[in-house]
């Protein structure tokens, strides 16, 4: 551990709804789906982001490979600034970074093949030349736990797990150092999704990948991850290791781990219910903008917004409670 | 063995559907039957005048364009449909204007559906300035009138069979246009077209591979229903003398010559009447059909 | 021991589709005591939801409840009923609660309006008094100012609070029966847990039955009693939910247990091997001995009986 791979500098990602009636009164809203956010990621390690809906969570995977412009703040990738590379560039650092996403059919074109699917990546990077091309997608295939057989179906015809594999075969095709995997196992059955887990953990072993694990399943993010980061309304309001699930520190962290059901009757402990729902990312509140359904909170926290802060080693909260 | 046969011949999805489809629709069936007579006689005109003359239909019926005495025959055991102005037999004429109306029904829809397509495609994916400039034009073109304006460009150019087939092939286009951008729309925001970008393509390899494929099911609906309404505007031009010019044989033409006669002899503008009227209605029953087989809303998940 | 409230027997529901016959629902026997919660498990294609949904009698064509099926309601079958009377059954005195809180309600109507209709439905009571139910309804389960909310659209509602909505339209007649099916799966944790507090809170209240139909095993455990596993339309087993976690006897079971990334497991799980089976190509016997780790000749063959193990305890597999 220890060398850094990607890492993210106050980084913003604002939607802004410009619709008829907004550009006549001149004010255009901004939705701040990710606003202002810093972390690292070493290589080789699984970095986890969690967090309800609405976070950013989402938002913030795709800015970090470019597949949104980022409004504010720097990414660097292996030490070269990417915030704002473009055209041959852009599209050559795609080969270095890849990402999964949630719905394992919508994510294939039901039109294509699984072969002409996998295929495309390999063309178009020059990955090899067309008469290897059937060896490297039987290697590709069996990487994933496919058979030969399944390279001349359709989408539809495989099922969620079979698909989110030949997802995995197509992000793997190219090669890449980073991954980024957008809720990977939400759309699959339990048992689905212990195949998948298990899949991308031997792939990760096998090259040295880095993943940045997105998901709202607490119980998967602590099986998988090394860090993980938790997100609030736009911001990361914890970071730490696998500590953070046995001594949650920010308020935030402690009620949603409380709520996540266990199958273990002694570890069903008194559950922290928040207040009230999330705020909407256009109307952000003041101040820590946990505090309005926080149960700890003191009168600063709706004044000043809290930095996240190294609190101990290795370990950074964004609560007035640690300042 | 038939299992795994049935299995290889409906790989393609949509095949499947449609076939699903057409076995319980029994409209669509016969609109199908009438579209496979009126393509197998189009085929067998340009064989008979390409290659032999029209030998074959004046043995079988008789020459459509040879006059004879015998004017306003009603239908008899002879002429089955009865005889024009000129005496030439209505069958056989109406026989030799289905390749009229095959050959500008289907390349004035191809005219329209690829500029149709490529307009909606680009103005659906790129959004902004883009689409606005673009679907303003397609929305000028919708507001005037279709009729008139082919009119328009067929008096400027010329009346012949190519500019019938542009000026018809220009009014239907925004109809296209309007589908697919509203198709691509959605079919963008799909994770398919995201991980495309995701793996470095470009946008025009990502519209041309991706998004257009995904869109076109539902322009080729609309291009069945078109092909009907196509041959009508067709048979409207001609009728007002601004479409195909004789000798070219069309229903529309036979139809104005018919209304003149019409007291005297219903016949001449009834069977090319027929004609139009049982095309345009099997396109569209067939539209209907591939339309329904089409629908994800009719569609169950258990065929995975 | 006592009739019970509900009692489903050879439960049979098809689904006759142009790709084939799907059978959902094949043969389901349970019986619920009234005032129990009794869990329904399955991952997808399990026939959980259509169990569900056969029980309001919601199918709908190409669907078909089979003869031979019967549903058990207060000693009246349910499938004999004219679909008049079933009518006054539904949200009356069985109602249902929803995956989806978000196209579960009528967009252009308020939630007061559409409360009020539910209540009206079922009950005689003015504009007035009905309105007053609602706020009382809507008061219980854990709406603020409900006076100045029933005036409010859903869309202004959040998840959360629309299925809490939900609920208390479907409480709203004090129902015998309310089954639930997946109500917190579109919802985040921190809400879940709201939602399944008030759950368990109501049902201690008002004494009615719950069925609660969900993937999550994790989550069943902390509401129900009784948890019944399904796998391709059949029941594989069934017990009392604490001693049916921490000892599964099926197969299935252990498996789906061990797949579940717990909090506490670091490292590889152990997940079940191979894909859940095609609706309409189900393999014979066992539906469960293709990814069975002890599958014989004989599971291929046989559909193995549902047995009784001991008190409240019974597998269908015959390693038992």
């Amino acid at each position: 551990m220890g060398e850094t791979l990607i890492d993210v500098e106050d980084l913003k990602k604002y939607f802004i709804s410009s619709n008829f009636a907004s550009r006549l009164t001149g004010r255009e809203e901004a939705l701040r789906a990710v606003d202002g956010v810093s972390f690292d990621i070493y290589r080789g390690e699984t970095f986890g982001l969690v967090g309800e809906t609405g976070c950013g969570k989402s938002t913030l995977g795709r800015t970090i490979i470019r597949l949104y412009e980022p409004t504010d703040g720097k990414i660097y990738f292996k030490n070269t600034e990417i915030t704002s590379i473009k055209g041959s560039s852009l599209r050559k650092l795609r080969k270095d970074m890849q990402i999964v996403f949630q719905d394992p059919l919508s994510s294939l074109n039901p039109k294509k093949r699984i072969m002409e699917i996998l295929w495309e990546p390999l063309r178009l990077h020059n990955i090899c030349s067309e008469h290897e091309k059937e060896r490297k997608i039987f290697e590709l295939l069996e990487l994933v736990g496919l058979s030969k057989a399944d390279r001349h179906k359709y989408p539809h015809e495989l099922s969620g797990g079979m698909l989110q594999r030949v997802n995995i075969a197509r992000a793997l095709a190219v090669d890449p150092d980073f991954i980024v995997l957008d809720e990977p196992t939400s759309a699959l059955d339990v048992s689905i999704q212990a195949q998948i887990l298990n899949l991308l953990r031997k792939l990760q072993n096998e090259f040295r990948l880095t993943y940045l694990f997105i998901s709202h399943d607490l119980g998967i993010i602590h099986n998988m991850c090394d860090r993980i980061a938790v997100m609030y309304l736009g911001r990361i309001v914890e970071v730490g290791d696998w500590k953070v699930f046995e001594n949650p520190m920010h308020p935030y962290t402690k009620a949603l781990l409380s709520c996540v059901p266990s199958i273990r009757k002694e570890s069903r402990k008194n559950k922290i219910l928040l207040k009230g729902a999330v705020p909407s990312p256009v109307n952000i509140p003041s101040g820590c903008r946990f505090h309005p359904r926080c149960f700890l909170k003191e009168d600063i926290c709706s004044e000043i917004e809290p930095d996240l802060k190294e609190v101990k080693k290795d370990r950074y909260v964004a609560c007035h409670l640690y300042q | 063995m038939s299992e795994k046969m049935s299995v290889t011949m409906f790989k393609k999805p949509w095949v499947k559907d449609i076939s699903i489809e057409f076995r319980s629709n029994i409209p669509a069936l016969f609109g199908l039957f009438l579209i496979f007579l009126l393509f197998f006689s189009a085929i067998f005109v340009t064989i008979d005048s390409t290659f032999f003359d029209r030998k074959i239909i004046s043995t079988l019926i008789a020459d459509p364009l040879e006059m004879t005495p015998d004017t306003y025959q009603p239908p008899s055991k002879d002429h089955w449909f009865g005889t024009d102005e000129f005496g030439r037999d209505i069958l056989a004429r109406v026989i030799y204007g289905s390749q009229t109306a095959v050959i500008v029904g289907i390349s004035s829809v191809g005219f329209s559906f690829v500029f149709g397509v490529l307009i909606g495609a680009i103005a659906g994916f790129y959004g902004g300035k883009v689409d606005h400039v673009l679907m303003r034009m397609v929305e000028v073109l919708y507001s005037i009138p279709a009729l008139a304006f082919a009119l328009f460009i067929v008096a400027i150019f010329g009346a012949n069979i190519q500019n019938v087939v542009i000026a018809v092939g220009i009014i239907n286009m925004p109809k296209f246009a309007r589908v697919i951008r509203s198709e691509v729309l959605s079919i963008k925001e799909r994770e398919f077209v995201m991980a495309a970008r995701a793996l470095g393509l470009k946008n025009s390899r990502i519209i041309m591979d991706h998004v257009i494929p995904n869109a076109i099911t539902s322009a080729l609906v609309v291009a069945t229903l078109s092909i009907g309404t196509a041959i009508l505007d067709v048979a409207a031009l001609s009728f007002l003398g601004f479409g195909v010019q004789p000798p070219t044989i069309s229903w529309g033409l036979m139809l104005s010559s018919g209304r003149e006669a019409l007291f005297i002899d219903p016949y001449l503008a009834f069977f090319p009447g027929l004609a139009i009227f049982l095309t345009a209605m099997s396109f569209n029953l067939v539209g209907d059909a591939v339309r329904d087989a089409f629908d994800p809303k009719l569609k169950t998940r258990w065929n995975r | 021991m006592t009739d019970p409230l509900l009692s489903v027997e050879n439960l049979r529901t098809y689904f006759y589709t142009p790709y084939g016959v799907v059978k959902a629902v094949n043969g389901v026997n349970f019986e619920l005591e009234s005032g129990k919660a009794l869990g329904i498990i399955g991952e997808s294609g399990s026939g959980k939801t259509v169990t569900g949904l056969s029980i309001m009698r919601l199918i709908f064509p190409p669907g078909k409840i089979l003869k031979g099926s019967r549903i058990m309601f207060q000693g009246e079958d349910l499938l004999l009923k004219p679909e008049n009377e079933m009518r006054s059954v539904r949200g009356n005195r069985i109602s249902m609660v929803f995956q989806d809180p978000m196209t579960s309600l009528n967009p252009v109507f308020t939630i007061g309006e559409q409360l009020t209709r539910v209540i009206q439905t079922h009950q005689d009571l003015t504009k007035k008094e009905a309105i007053e139910k609602a706020i009382t309804l809507l008061k219980e389960v854990g709406i603020s100012d409900p006076e100045k909310r029933i005036k409010n659209y859903p869309h202004q509602f959040s998840g959360g609070m629309r299925q809490r909505v939900l609920i208390a339209m479907a409480i709203s007649c004090h129902p015998n029966l309310i089954i639930a099916d997946e109500p917190t799966t579109a919802l985040d944790v921190t809400t879940q847990a709201k939602i399944i507090e008030l759950l368990k809170d109501l049902q201690r209240k008002i004494g009615t039955s719950l069925i609660f139909i969900t993937h999550d095993l994790a989550l069943i455990s902390e509401i129900v009693s009784e948890v019944i596993v399904m796998y391709c339309g059949m029941i594989l087993e069934r017990g009392e939910v604490d001693e049916l976690l921490s000892e599964p006897l099926h197969p299935y079971t252990e498996g789906l247990l061990h797949s579940l990334p717990d909090v506490n497991i670091k490292g590889d799980l152990q997940p079940i091997e191979g894909t859940i089976p095609s609706p309409i190509n189900p393999p014979s016997g066992c539906k469960f001995h293709p990814r069975c780790k002890h599958a014989t000749v004989e599971c291929r063959e046989d559909v193995p009986e549902f047995k009784k193990i001991r008190s409240d305890r019974y597998v269908s597999c015959i390693l038992y």
